[in-house]
């Protein structure tokens, strides 16, 4: 109902604006009307920097070089063969080029995929980078590009430029192409796939272990990013209908970085706000420029008052609402109404798993972090995994779920080995975990959280994302999975949270989403890092009982590291205990408990043996009491 | 602090809205006065500007000039020029400094029907199949030939090199209009380097120049790497010489390059303050421009921008109305206009036909040495 609602509200909205478009040669005059097709150019461009900066989270300044390409080959294709010969005259134009020729539709979506291949070709090694670092390498490709431009002047008229190139970028042009951008870019990243991109911004450690491969994801947001670049260089070569490599400098990228930033970064709504606002202002402001008269008062006009007037709103915009207009917020018709709640369904599943941990040694350098670790893990069984600090616990961790490889052994899950394998691989084999300091993706909302762990379990392709009226399988798979999801955050206790930001979850709840997260990938064994890290005692004797409805209600298999041993010796069924890289003990609770080199190496001395003894005769008969 | 800036806003708006004459002709001065090329764009602005002020009037209807800055950028060019035509709805405009500002701006004002007066755009491509667009000054093959001519005929030189900017169209154009015409007249070109705007460090490109032994480098660069090339060229001994172009036409070349400049030749316009036999406009510009501008000398620039509005005013007389139309066909028809940089008659192509000037640095001063006519 609210969903049809929305839809008729937006169908409307596209309306009244297509005709008002429609009317915009009459109502108003050519500058306003190049002012409003340079709005979606610079929304075009700034949706398209959002996606790899504000959503996936990867730091590019090379986009006026995808601008660049895109403007270029559009202009290329569109430029006819007599004024290719006319203006090629230091050197002579490629015989070949001077006959290419495309109808301008067909050029900007030429340009754009010129300008994705490109982008997939820097993103496969430039990706491996991240932060400052992918920054400093994208820029640097841009540069490249606008002094490989200079220096085919046989290919592109070199510093010369091109010039009367056609003005395709009407109104109707360059709003249907921000109009197809936006609705492409808002089904995706309403889709589960979405999610994963904000996933991988917010902790892409976390999103591996969600069984996402995230570097192929990055890429895939980059290039898509890229696409966007070239379609509105292209645009934007049509609508000033000359470019030249100098018009693609670093500025250009500045620019763009500019509007997303103000608009808030990951908001697709401060995308287009910040357009309008920067283009608008920035044409506004330039009265301040003309001579004023205020009364008596004459002010001669100052050229560039306006850049000084339009930095100092931009510095008070950041001020006051550092996170930019928007923030991470969309725009929705929602604001206008009260909220409706969903119905979970329930759903269930079963299998069976093993875990074989054989000879496994891992080694930094000349440090023994893991120095020959062997065990088997049966179906349905709770084993915990103890040591003092430093023990190499976290690193057996590590190495299971495939953030490191072992220096040598094997590991075998459910049959297979998975040495070796990445941890989104592993994730999909069947494991999945948590991690000591919680890693959540904090901006998202609970559910969403949730739905990122059940990505693996989705069939449908990114791309089709972007068109899901086409494919429906992307809203039924979606829907399947936010049922399942809430399903489980009920289970977990977590419904009332469900579109709360994860961050602003207390403690405990933070703890149990991130299991809920990890089972939501259907995990048939959970490795669970210290689950009562900072819990009091009242807190970890929940958690123990929730350890084993665990294991019963989803047919789990664990492996848990803990140090607070009232938790470990009555939740676990089998103890493995590691000391200083060396495993040095296994067995029944009991055992572990009278084991002497455990006893040496993790409890200190004697005396503790009783006293965990008496805590736990304690617990048991409190349990008794309860009962 | 929002109602604050919502009344400040008001009250600005409200200060720009502006009132309609009939009786007044509208001029509209895009031009670079801030970015890279504001130093260039500002000289022309000033020079326009005095032109203003000494002939208020044209056809006893006031003249009132629009200032829009394009702030050296290609999408604000068009977005000025688009302003102006919509907006202020100005009979003609002037401008602009740099050639590719000039043909974002030059596409607008076509299709609207506005007649443009560029003032030192100088590619070839700017006049290109356009109706409406002309210019003060001559363009890159010209003055590239007339660099040849008065290396090859005047001075005698027959070995010769250039050194150019790749990614400047001015610099390029130049560049192989000078060896296309050295060579026709018989000369050798020795070595064709080159370097990227802002570079700092020439010495590679100039010990290579050294080694092929030219008699002359032909420096088509913009003062701001032109004068690190004489500067190191001379810390490394070279004994050939250089001829630049207009853009090395600067007030403060011997300030900024002390001894490195001296015996350094550009090519220019036919006017500088120092010409012995000045013609009668360039008199008066120069002793009015003397007046506002006591501590400072006229340059190329500031004499472009002054005959750009005279190249109108005289267009807009003979046409007996300031319809942009009529402006238009007036412009095409002009003939041995007296302008501050010589006789000025507009071609076929709509570029300026005049006289091309040579500059020396002698003795720490720029000394006007001739006037040179470029075989092309």
């Amino acid at each position: 109902m609210q969903r049809i609602r929305n839809l008729i509200l937006t169908i409307i909205a596209v309306v009244l604006f297509a005709f008002f478009l429609d009317k915009a040669p009459e109502l108003l005059n050519g500058y306003w009307q190049r002012i409003l097709n340079l709005i979606a150019i610079n929304a075009i461009l700034a949706l398209s920097l959002n996606l790899i900066y504000g959503i996936t989270g990867m730091f590019s300044l090379g986009h006026a070089g995808f601008m660049a390409i895109g403007a270029y080959v559009s202009a290329l294709l569109v430029l006819s063969p007599a004024q290719k010969n006319a203006m090629w005259i230091l050197e002579d134009i490629y015989p070949w080029l001077l006959n290419v020729n495309a109808p301008f539709i067909a050029s900007i979506i030429i340009a754009g995929i010129v300008a994705a291949f490109f982008g997939l070709i820097v993103a496969l090694p430039v990706l491996r980078l991240g932060g400052d670092y992918l920054g400093i390498a994208t820029l640097g490709f841009a540069e490249i590009i606008r002094i490989l431009i200079t220096n085919t002047a046989r290919l592109t008229n070199g510093s010369l430029g091109l010039k009367g190139i056609p003005a395709y970028t009407t109104l109707f042009m360059s709003w249907g192409c921000l109009g197809v951008v936006l609705l492409c870019m808002v089904c995706m990243l309403r889709s589960n796939f979405g999610g994963v991109l904000r996933a991988v911004r917010d902790d892409e450690v976390a999103a591996k272990m969600m069984g996402i491969n995230t570097f192929k994801v990055k890429v895939i947001a980059f290039t898509l990013g890229c696409f966007g670049g070239g379609l509105g260089g292209a645009l934007m070569g049509n609508l000033i209908t000359t470019i030249d490599p100098r018009m693609f400098m670093i500025t250009q990228t500045y620019n763009i970085l500019m509007i997303i930033v103000v608009g808030g970064l990951g908001s697709v709504t401060g995308s287009i706000i910040g357009s309008v606002l920067v283009t608008t202002m920035l044409e506004w402001l330039r009265f301040v420029e003309n001579p004023i008269t205020i009364g008596s008062i004459n002010i001669p006009g100052i050229p560039g008052m306006r850049m000084v007037i339009f930095s100092l709103l931009l510095i008070i915009v950041i001020i006051f609402r550092r996170e930019g207009i928007m923030g991470m917020r969309e725009f929705s018709w929602d604001i206008f109404f009260p909220k409706a709640k969903p119905k979970p369904k329930h759903e269930k599943s079963n299998h069976e798993s093993v875990l074989e941990v054989e000879d496994i040694v891992l080694r930094f350098g000349g440090l023994s972090a893991i120095d020959g670790l062997n065990f088997n893990i049966r179906h349905g069984q709770i084993v915990g995994l103890i040591g003092p600090n430093g023990a190499g616990k976290t690193s057996a961790f590590n190495v299971i779920s495939g953030f490191y490889k072992p220096t040598s052994g094997t590991i075998k899950f459910l049959g297979k080995s998975i040495g070796g394998l990445s941890p989104d691989e592993v994730c999909k084999a069947g494991m999945s975990r948590t991690f000591q300091n919680i890693r959540l993706f904090g901006h998202e909302t609970v559910l969403q959280n949730v739905m990122t762990g059940a990505r693996i379990r989705q069939k449908y392709s990114w791309w089709m994302s972007l068109m899901p009226f086409v494919f429906t399988d992307v809203l039924r798979e979606d829907s399947a999975v936010k049922a399942q999801a809430m399903n489980l955050l009920e289970q977990l206790g977590l419904s009332e949270f469900a579109e709360e930001k994860a961050s602003s979850l207390p403690y405990g709840a933070q703890r149990r989403l991130e299991i809920a997260r990890a089972l939501a990938t259907r995990p048939k064994l959970l490795l669970l890092d210290e689950p009562a890290a900072g819990m009091n005692p009242q807190e970890s004797d929940e958690l123990m009982k929730f350890i084993r409805r665990l294991r019963d209600e989803f047919d789990l298999t664990i492996l848990l590291i803990e140090h607070d041993m009232k938790v470990v010796m009555n939740v676990c069924d089998y103890i493995q205990v590691l000391d200083q890289g060396i495993h040095i003990a296994h067995g029944t609770p009991e055992e572990i408990k009278a084991n002497p080199r455990v006893i040496e190496a993790y409890l200190g001395h004697e005396n503790t043996d009783k006293e965990t003894d008496q805590i736990i005769e304690r617990h048991y008969a409190k349990k008794e009491g309860q009962k | 602090m929002r109602k604050f800036l919502t009344a400040l806003m008001l009250v600005l708006m409200l200060c720009t809205v502006a009132s309609a004459d009939e009786d007044v002709i509208k001029v509209g001065i895009f031009n670079c006065l801030t970015g890279q090329n504001a130093f260039g764009g500002q000289l022309e602005l000033e020079g326009t500007m005095l032109a203003h002020t000494l002939n208020p009037t044209i056809l006893g209807k006031k003249v009132e000039l629009v200032i829009v800055d394009n702030k050296s950028d290609k999408v604000e060019a068009a977005n000025a020029v688009t302003r102006l035509i919509e907006n202020d709805k100005v009979n003609a405009i002037i401008g602009t400094y740099g050639s590719s500002l000039a043909m974002a701006g030059g596409e607008v004002a076509e299709k609207a029907g506005v007649p443009v007066i560029g003032t030192s755009c100088t590619n070839p491509l700017v006049t290109q199949d356009k109706k409406y667009y002309f210019r003060v000054c001559f363009i890159d093959p010209f003055q590239g030939a007339g660099a040849a001519t008065y290396a090859f005929r005047n001075l005698g030189f027959k070995k010769a090199a250039t050194l150019v900017d790749m990614a400047n169209d001015y610099s390029v154009g130049l560049g192989k209009f000078f060896r296309d015409s050295f060579k026709k007249m018989g000369g050798e070109i020795v070595a064709s380097l080159f370097y990227q705007s802002g570079d700092t460090d020439f010495t590679a490109q100039l010990t290579a120049l050294i080694d092929a032994k030219p008699d002359i480098v032909f420096l088509p660069a913009y003062f701001a790497e032109g004068a690190i090339v004489l500067k190191q060229a001379k810390e490394l001994g070279a004994t050939f010489r250089f001829i630049g172009a207009d853009a090395m036409d600067n007030p403060e070349i011997v300030t900024l390059g002390g001894d490195a400049v001296e015996g350094f030749m550009h090519t220019t316009f036919a006017y500088d303050p120092s010409m012995p036999e000045m013609n009668e406009t360039a008199k008066a510009f120069t002793a009015e421009w003397n007046k506002i501008h006591p501590d400072k000398a006229p340059n190329v620039n500031c004499a472009l921008g002054y005959d750009a509005y005279i190249l109108l005013k005289d267009a807009i007389e003979r046409a007996g109305s300031a319809e942009p139309q009529k402006i238009r066909d007036a412009l095409e028809t002009t003939k041995d206009l007296p302008t501050v940089t010589g006789m000025t008659t507009i071609n076929a192509t709509h570029d300026a036909e005049k006289d091309m000037g040579i500059v020396e640095i002698r003795g720490g001063k720029k000394t006007f040495v001739g006037i040179v006519v470029p075989e092309i």
